[in-house]
């Protein structure tokens, strides 16, 4: 599980255009600046990155230890 | 008094008598489907009437999550929002993914937990893990004080659809009235069971009215390439990528609404209510993805709302879904039928989350305050309690919403830096064993007091104080410093 908030923090902060401050800001994608499209995309990798986590870690017939 | 959705007295109505008739039809729907709930009760306990037996199968706790999660903000807040601030209001796309990326982290447990322990509410689990009253007590305040913000909010839209829609014929009051009676109705006669199964007929009329709207919108200004070219003419600042500052404010944002939206003590309520691990488990995997159909679009919707309604005033620009539904309907008199059904999603929207709040409330104070104070284990007189307090709370709401002070925007982030000030005795009770009540009880009271200091600082002095200090938003470094003292404080400490 720590793995997991790891990676989900990192895709979270990894959705803000960062990478748009360094490099041109004229690009654009079917008259769509780039860095929207890309702040999309980069949610929807996120998106399946939860989707398969869940599948990968909640395992539905686990029993926890008493908390 | 702020208008949300830009009512003015003397417009057009936006439906016409056809349409008045369907959104009445789909009221009495609602009641209906309130009534089939209360015949599908199994015993007169605060489990059958506040988790619905804990038996909501996949699709419609699919679609329950879906219309409670998404509000009339996300229909109307959303797009105004957008409309103010180009694309950068992208930003809603994570931080709605991201409620179901926190999920992850503390439903599987505490889905285990409630079902052994028959846990009602959030203070159930954080009087049972840290056996402490004082803190389910903060906790279950907390919560409501959010709760009714939202309930609040809610129904301040609902008067204003209801003043719109009917073109003056009911007065915001009148209308808030009017659906308040309907909500209760059907919440007091089934309980969730009844919220849930309008939720699905609220949730697929929100899909569908979002698509339509969204479809409508891009058809009128010749696809995305030709809307691209005209709001490049009257908004080219919209295309200048975001700067570090406002990077910062984005992961500040996307974190902090996530966080706190997780903890929707109603969306709680729905995890304990699901009929198996495997059912929840599974609609949050479809769930995860419902952003790209719903907040993208109606996004989408408000950035584009520059190019026929440029330059409208912060106040005017919370109607702009409406104005460019209204831009449609005008240009295609024939597909009248767009207007009714997503005015329809615009009710559903703002029903929903309404009638999941106010049974949360009832919940949480009849469990968490009352119960412990009366001693009543009754299960039939405390469900009767909880069907007071819900009629009390929404009378109560009700008379609020006439002075409602503030836009929907400002008042949802308030509410959701206070809710995140749970997540950690939430997460770090599920994960830490020797944790004690003292540490989290600290840890919450100086993270809420923190919040509280910059959020209503700001509001009294916002030129002395920030509402986002070094750009972080201060339920973000209340969160942080309230991690931190339960850390600290947990490893000096031990019960």
């Amino acid at each position: 599980m720590r793995r997991y908030v790891i990676a989900h923090l990192r895709l979270l902060t990894l959705t803000a255009p960062w990478i748009f401050i360094l490099v041109g800001q004229d690009l654009t994608v079917a008259g769509l600046p780039l860095w929207a499209v890309y702040t999309i995309a980069a949610s929807t990798v996120y998106a399946a990155f939860v989707a398969y986590s869940i599948a990968k870690l909640w395992d539905s017939n686990a029993e926890d230890a008493e908390l | 008094m702020m208008p949300i959705i830009g009512a003015t007295a003397g417009e057009e109505p936006l439906l016409g008598t056809a349409g008045m008739w369907v959104i009445g039809f789909y009221l009495l729907a609602l009641i209906g489907i309130g009534l089939v709930g209360r015949m599908a009760r199994q015993e007169n306990s605060m489990s059958d009437f506040f988790l619905g037996g804990r038996n909501l199968g996949f699709i419609v706790l699919l679609l329950t999550l879906y219309a409670t999660q998404y509000s009339g903000n996300t229909l109307i807040g959303f797009a105004a929002k957008a409309y103010r601030s180009g694309f950068t209001f992208l930003v809603a796309l994570p931080f709605m993914m991201g409620i179901i990326g926190m999920y992850l982290i503390f439903a599987p447990r505490l889905q285990r937990l409630s079902r052994k322990y028959n846990f009602i509410t959030l203070g159930d689990y954080v009087q049972h893990r840290f056996n402490h009253r004082g803190l389910t007590t903060l906790i279950a305040v907390s919560g409501i004080i959010a709760l009714c913000n939202f309930l609040v909010t809610n129904l301040k839209a609902m008067g204003e659809m209801a003043f719109l829609v009917t073109g003056g014929l009911l007065s915001e009051g009148q209308g808030i009235v009017l659906l308040a009676i309907v909500i209760l109705i059907y919440e007091t006669l089934g309980g969730l069971r009844s919220v849930a199964w309008t939720d699905v007929l609220q949730g697929v009329l929100l899909v569908v009215g979002c698509t339509i709207i969204f479809v409508a919108t891009l058809v009128n200004l010749g696809g995305i390439s030709g809307a691209a070219e005209q709001l490049h003419e009257v908004r080219p600042d919209f295309w200048e990528a975001p700067g570090f500052k406002q990077c910062l404010g984005w992961v500040s944002t996307a974190m902090i609404v996530s966080i706190g939206l997780a903890l929707y003590p109603h969306a709680i309520q729905r995890i304990y209510a699901a009929r198996s691990p495997r059912t929840l488990k599974r609609s949050l995997q479809v769930m995860v993805f419902f952003p790209l159909i719903t907040t993208l679009l109606m996004v989408t919707i408000g950035v584009l709302g520059n190019i026929a309604y440029p330059g409208l005033s912060n106040d005017s620009s919370e109607g702009i879904t409406l104005l460019v539904l209204k831009d449609f309907a005008m240009t295609h008199p024939a597909a009248g039928w767009v207007t009714i059904v997503f005015v329809a999603a615009v009710f559903a929207a703002i029903m929903s989350t309404a009638d999941s709040a106010l049974l949360a409330i009832a919940s949480s104070a009849t469990q968490d305050l009352l119960r412990p104070l009366t001693n009543i284990d009754d299960q039939h007189r405390l469900t009767l309690l909880g069907k007071v307090i819900s009629t009390s709370v929404m009378a109560i709401a009700v008379i609020f919403a006439s002075n409602l002070p503030a836009s929907i925007w400002q008042l949802i982030q308030i509410k959701t830096e206070l809710l995140a000030q749970t997540a950690p005795a939430l997460l770090c009770g599920l994960y830490f064993r020797q944790l004690n009540a003292r540490a989290v009880l600290t840890g919450f009271l100086v993270g809420t007091a923190f919040t509280l200091f910059f959020l209503v600082g700001n509001y009294f002095a916002p030129d002395s104080i920030a509402h986002k200090p070094f750009g972080v938003h201060a339920g973000l470094w209340g969160v942080i410093l309230n991690f931190g003292l339960i850390w600290w404080i947990g490893r000096r400490t031990t019960d």
